[in-house]
């Protein structure tokens, strides 16, 4: 899944909003074909037969945003959302609850700090003008650890970064 | 877009699944029984995310993969009463339960405790009324007719929180979605007042080719016509995951979608793709 959004603290403003998930695929007995990772072997066009490739969804994304601006030099940026794979139990969530400060009072060196909370699965990165400001890697990703994460939900990740400097526009 | 590129900031959050093949664990020098591991792990889980608690997790994961059915039986009577203990050890509990349903002789061992699992779906916690729909759907070689019951009686609740059911929708409609009771209960569920979340987590649950019931077909069919997109959208897609006869009896709506002068692109894009998968192409 992905949020982006442009915001302009010094004219208040913000544009451009996106959101979007990729596609999820479903593979079944004999994937992966060649052993180790998917590859053109495991795309058998075959749906729901449990072989090989079996089937394919796509969540929808309707994320939650919200831009405001704390003094005239400051933009913040809020995204939170939570979202399951299409294909498999709605109830495993991943949740995301993100707010990022951008401060520009020096043009040529902007800042950003950030507030976060998220679910310990998946992978989850903040950037700012191209910038990772935060990364965060799941300790594994055997379906036993998904199940702790997503579903009994514990731990939850929260945490704060910065203010750091940032790449300027 | 912004006058003044010089102060223009772009924030991204980007989540990523990335699976990985992972190496099985080798050189276990171990001799605890099961058992005693669960009973060293309960006492670690006062504080489920302590490092303790994860470490415990991941040794009884191993344990239970790699030890005999025998092993692994003369536990679950441990693990099914800590189901009825505080908070923590239940939920590290919950995790030990679903390793055990990964195995594959888990339909034999868990079978006897149907009913001790399914109690957890009376539980005032979403997670803990999560899980049982996920063990019992994962059981092998296949689900027992056992499991249908509670999750029925739970998915017909209507004093319940609809968005914790789509759990069992999930699950019913895998195990048993050709059985005239569960295509009643799943009926019932969809013509209940629904909020567009908890609607699209429903339509997602309901796209497997077992569903095959056309009073069903022709509720998801319906939901092309909901004024959310989302809901539109995932529709489209249910029905191509549902199979062939369900995109043949949604075709005439299908085509309605694609021909609407003011639907959205992914809404058009979603049922065209459901009417590829008859072989129809359509402009």
């Amino acid at each position: 899944m992905t949020e982006s959004i442009w915001v302009t603290p010094d004219m208040q403003s913000s544009s451009a909003f996106f959101q979007s998930t990729g596609e999820t695929r479903n593979y079944g007995a004999g994937s992966p074909a060649n052993g180790s990772t998917l590859s053109a072997s495991d795309e058998d066009g075959v749906a729901y037969d449990c072989l090989l490739w079996n089937n394919a969804g796509k969540a929808n994304p309707a994320f939650s945003h919200n831009e405001s601006y704390p003094s005239a030099t400051q933009g913040q940026v809020h995204f939170w959302g939570s979202s399951a794979n299409p294909l498999e139990d709605p109830r495993a969530t991943i949740d995301w609850d993100v707010t990022t400060t951008i401060s520009t009072t020096t043009p040529t060196a902007p800042t950003a700090s950030l507030s976060y909370s998220h679910t310990c699965y998946p992978a989850h990165r903040v950037t700012v003008n191209g910038s990772v400001i935060y990364s965060y890697q799941p300790g594994a990703n055997t379906t036993d650890y998904i199940f702790q994460r997503l579903v009994t939900k514990f731990p939850t990740i929260r945490g704060s970064v910065g203010p750091i400097g940032v790449p300027a526009q | 877009m912004s006058t003044h590129p010089a102060k223009t900031v772009c924030v991204l959050l980007a989540l990523t699944i990335q699976m990985q093949a992972q190496a099985p664990a080798t050189g276990s020098r171990e001799v605890t029984s099961v058992k005693q591991s669960f009973e060293e792990l309960r006492l670690r889980c006062t504080d489920p995310s302590s490092a303790s608690a994860q470490s415990g997790l991941r040794r009884i994961a191993e344990k239970i993969r790699n030890s005999s059915g025998d092993d692994v039986a003369a536990a679950i009577p441990l693990m099914i009463g800590a189901l009825r203990g505080s908070e923590n050890p239940r939920l590290c509990t919950l995790v030990v339960l679903f390793d055990v349903s990964l195995r594959p002789d888990s339909a034999q061992l868990l079978s006897s405790y149907i009913g001790p699992i399914g109690n957890l779906l009376n539980s005032p916690d979403e997670r803990f009324q999560t899980t049982p729909p996920i063990i019992f759907l994962n059981l092998k070689p296949q689900p027992p007719p056992e499991v249908v019951p509670p999750l029925l009686t739970y998915l017909t609740r209507t004093d319940l929180d609809p968005k914790a059911q789509t759990s069992a929708l999930f699950a019913l409609a895998k195990i048993a979605g050709d059985n005239p009771e569960v295509i009643s209960g799943i009926r019932g569920f969809l013509a209940r007042p629904l909020d567009n979340r908890v609607r699209i987590d429903a339509l997602n649950a309901l796209g497997d080719s077992r569903v095959r019931d056309p009073h069903v077909v022709a509720m998801v069919t319906a939901s092309l016509d909901d004024a959310d997109q989302g809901v539109r959208f995932t529709a489209a897609q249910t029905l191509r995951r549902m199979g062939e006869n369900a995109v043949r009896q949604a075709e005439p709506a299908l085509q309605t979608v694609i021909e609407r002068a003011d639907e959205s692109p992914e809404v058009k894009d979603a049922a065209r793709a459901a009417l590829k998968s008859i072989g129809r192409t359509s402009e």
